[in-house]
């Protein structure tokens, strides 16, 4: 996954005079202060808690708890929702007749005006909430109030391509877990927000990083690594939860990473591969799987019953020239399912075999019942590609069941050229990082597109440059192509789009949806909103100030029903960036 | 950067070099302040003119600072004009390169002046930045993060000067912003070298 800026966001040119290294706000209490210089001093994190009798304190969060998150209206237990991550909760006393009520009840400002991607998690009346950097906060979900704040501080050499990001964090037992931007998973205690372990996963003078949030199941904490645009060998790790020791590594990149020679992608379109010449480069180079890439962006779906995990991997570095790694790039470009308990491969399916235009899998997998093409009800994976498709998979053998086009498409899959070959979507998307949310009952998925073309260039081959910036090959935005955004609704059973929304902004975030018949999300102007789930009618927004970038949560509290969500722009799309997260009550 | 001046950086680089790192153990016991004014030598602390194509390095990422050292001392970064920078990381460890990039990235930002106040050269440079992603990598304010340069404020000599060896190779040391770069054309380069500085 690369960035690139969209030309649409034209508009949003910054001319901001800058002073510091890092833009913070004029909110920063002498306590918050205090905490910063403990944290350069290397404790690392200060509980600014009192000890009052009225503050939210979190539970211990059993694995029993989490398992029950999909029927579980009260709290927000993962960054996803659920552990089949469809981001569909049930909580519904916000539904399409009370939404016209829905009032911000407060604002948090955290310290660092950058991208927020990350989805709150919420229990036991507390929220943990992060930013770029690393910074996490533990915040009373009820008011606002900040109950600790641990901020990362960063190895010396930190690679990380598309924006500072994080995804958020994962709890089970009495710990929250973080992923870093320098391939750290650190555990710390959800009450006082203390490290009690940190793990080191990765080199990031090799480029490896961390922007996903980890997954917390059975005992485990799941997390992928990323730095593919830096020639990393990516994986997905199982670490033991209460030890950080490591439990099993899924490399990405196969010692055989070559596959089958296919000639065309996942949906039948011709990859205008020269076999012959890749064969010739296998026989005088080797198997690149060792700087292949294959990062992982976001959570991996769990399948509770059958101890499955489903992620998607993103694409093989580097992105644009094939010649230096020649065959499939198995599993860049992929659904692939591990087993639970011992990381050992089960199956896959590689949407964009030899991928040269960084179209890779970003989004999270999502489990879901779906209709087979016999018309029977099976187990199903649904997953939204840069390429723009949205493809369901029988989550048995991970076959692909149908795929469905939601963005415009020009001259995709032509080969970069050295004056620019003009290509639609471009390696934005598509659907880039984005989740998707489902609403089981009607049978829809949710996707968020960016609807924008690239000009892809290839110049020169290079070879793996130690853990630089690798990218085989450029592109650049495309002004005389048109850009917007859509929120779409496909009937997952069939195949067919239901419904898009058309916004002025190409889309990125993500999508809550709820049983109160509402979706929500937010776009690059601030805009925050709802809409009904079965037609997309908008029947609420509100304005903030900021990019609203990322997925929203939602939660019960004495009554109320909340949703929270982070405006802090975007990075690789140059929305405005802000410095809060917007919670609403009815 | 004309020859002469390359030599004259050399023969500094040659004088400096012993001053200050006569040996490990005694750069050891010397306090980074006297380490970093060999450094000042070059890269002065008070106002850089635009038109300098020595790079202001104070207030710099530190990563990106260590990885450079790194680079010049394993002929990573190797392009003609980087010759006096290579003398000067020789004898330097791994922990000197840290902590000078340490020490660097903790100084103010010096003024950077003068600026481009030609409107019409700026508004090409910003576009030519958005629609080569720039900020994909040196994000908000150009204020670049860790490995990633700020690229913000910075001389517009050294930054027309550094993307051109970036498109011709000379300087091979990131083959990604080679290949990013090769998309400007001449007056690009201008226009977002004047863009950067300005933006301040």
């Amino acid at each position: 996954m690369w960035a690139q800026r969209s030309p649409t966001s034209m508009g949003l040119l910054r001319e901001s005079r800058r002073s510091g290294n890092l833009v913070f706000t004029d909110r920063i209490q002498l306590g918050r202060s205090i905490a910063v210089c403990l944290v350069a001093l290397g404790y690392g994190v200060t509980s600014l808690a009192d000890d009052t009798a009225t503050m939210a304190r979190p539970g211990s969060l059993s694995q029993e708890r989490l398992n029950s998150a999909a029927q579980n209206s009260t709290d927000f237990f993962v960054t996803h929702g659920n552990y089949a991550q469809t981001r569909y909760h049930p909580a519904d006393r916000i539904n399409t007749q009370t939404v016209k009520d829905l009032k911000l009840a407060w604002t948090f400002q955290v310290d660092l005006t950058e991208s927020i991607q990350g989805a709150p998690i919420v229990y036991d009346g507390v929220m943990y909430l992060t930013t770029s950097y690393n910074h996490l906060f533990a915040v009373d979900a009820k008011t606002g109030k900040e109950l600790w704040h641990y901020k990362h501080v960063m190895d010396p050499a930190v690679s990380v391509c598309c924006g500072p990001n994080n995804r958020g964090v994962a709890a089970l037992g009495d710990l929250v877990y973080m992923a870093t931007l320098d391939a750290k998973l650190v555990a710390l205690s959800a009450k006082t927000g203390a490290v009690v372990w940190s793990k080191q996963l990765a080199d990031p003078l090799k480029g490896y990083s961390i922007t996903a949030a980890p997954t917390a199941v059975d005992g485990k904490i799941l997390i992928g690594l990323a730095g593919a645009e830096y020639g990393i060998r990516g994986a997905l790790k199982a670490l033991d939860a209460k030890s950080g020791a490591e439990v099993w590594t899924f490399h990405t990149t196969p010692a055989n990473s070559v596959g089958v020679w296919a000639t065309h992608d996942a949906t039948g379109l011709d990859l205008h591969r020269d076999i012959a010449a890749e064969k010739a480069a296998l026989a005088k180079r080797g198997d690149p799987y060792k700087t292949l890439g294959g990062s992982i962006w976001q959570n991996p779906a769990i399948d509770l019953a059958n101890k499955r995990v489903y992620f998607v991997v993103g694409n093989p570095a580097p992105d644009i020239d094939g010649s230096v790694r020649p065959g499939d790039n198995l599993y860049t470009d992929s659904l692939v399912s591990v087993d639970l308990e011992s990381g050992k491969y089960i199956c896959h399916l590689q949407y964009i075999p030899h991928d040269i235009w960084d179209m890779d899998a970003v989004s999270p997998a999502v489990l879901t019942p779906v209709t087979d093409q016999a018309g029977k009800k099976i187990p199903g994976v649904l997953h939204a590609g840069k390429s723009g498709y949205l493809y369901v998979h029988d989550a048995k053998d991970c076959s692909l069941i149908r795929s469905t086009g939601l963005v415009e498409a020009k001259n995709e899959r032509a080969l970069p050229t050295r004056e620019g070959v003009l290509i639609r979507p471009g390696l934005n998307g598509g659907v880039s990082v984005t989740p998707l949310a489902i609403d089981p009952k009607l049978g829809l998925a949710f996707a968020l597109t960016n609807e924008s073309a690239l000009k892809y260039y290839f110049f020169t081959s290079t070879e793996y440059p130690n853990g630089k910036l690798w990218l085989g090959g450029s592109f650049k935005g495309a002004p005389e192509e048109p850009t917007w955004g859509d929120i779409v609704a496909t009937d997952y059973n069939t195949g067919k789009i239901r419904w898009k929304v058309k916004k002025p902004l190409p889309m990125f975030g993500g999508i809550l949806a709820t049983a109160g018949g509402l979706i929500f999300t937010g776009e690059g102007s601030g805009e925050f909103g709802a809409y009904d789930s079965a037609t997309g009618k908008e029947l609420w927004s509100y304005k903030t100030d900021a990019g609203v970038n990322a997925p929203a949560s939602t939660y019960m509290l004495d009554g109320k029903q909340y949703v929270v969500v982070g405006a802090g722009g975007n990075t690789q799309l140059d929305y405005k960036r802000g410095n809060k997260y917007y919670v609403f009550a009815y | 950067m004309s020859q002469k001046f390359v030599l004259k950086i050399i023969a500094h680089s040659a004088l400096l070099l012993l001053a200050g790192f006569a040996g490990a153990g005694v750069a050891q016991a010397q306090a980074i302040e006297q380490r970093a004014a060999v450094c000042k030598a070059c890269h002065v602390a008070g106002t850089l003119p635009s038109t300098s194509v020595i790079p202001n390095i104070w207030g710099q990422s530190e990563g990106y600072t260590y990885i450079q050292l790194r680079d010049f001392k394993s002929g990573a970064r190797n392009a003609p004009e980087d010759a006096a920078m290579r003398g000067f990381v020789a004898t330097m460890s791994d922990a000197d390169m840290l902590e000078i990039a340490k020490y660097a990235s903790t100084q103010p930002w010096p003024k950077v002046e003068p600026i481009s106040t030609d409107a019409a050269l700026l508004k090409k440079g910003a576009y030519a930045t958005a629609l080569g992603g720039c900020v994909g990598c040196h994000f908000n304010d150009w204020n670049g993060f860790s490995a990633n340069p700020r690229i913000g404020d910075q001389s517009t000599a050294y930054l027309a000067a550094t993307i051109r060896q970036f498109r011709s190779g000379s300087r091979a040391n990131s083959p990604g912003m080679s290949d990013l770069v090769r998309t400007f054309d001449e007056g690009d380069i201008e226009a977002v070298a004047a863009y950067l500085n300005a933006a301040q």
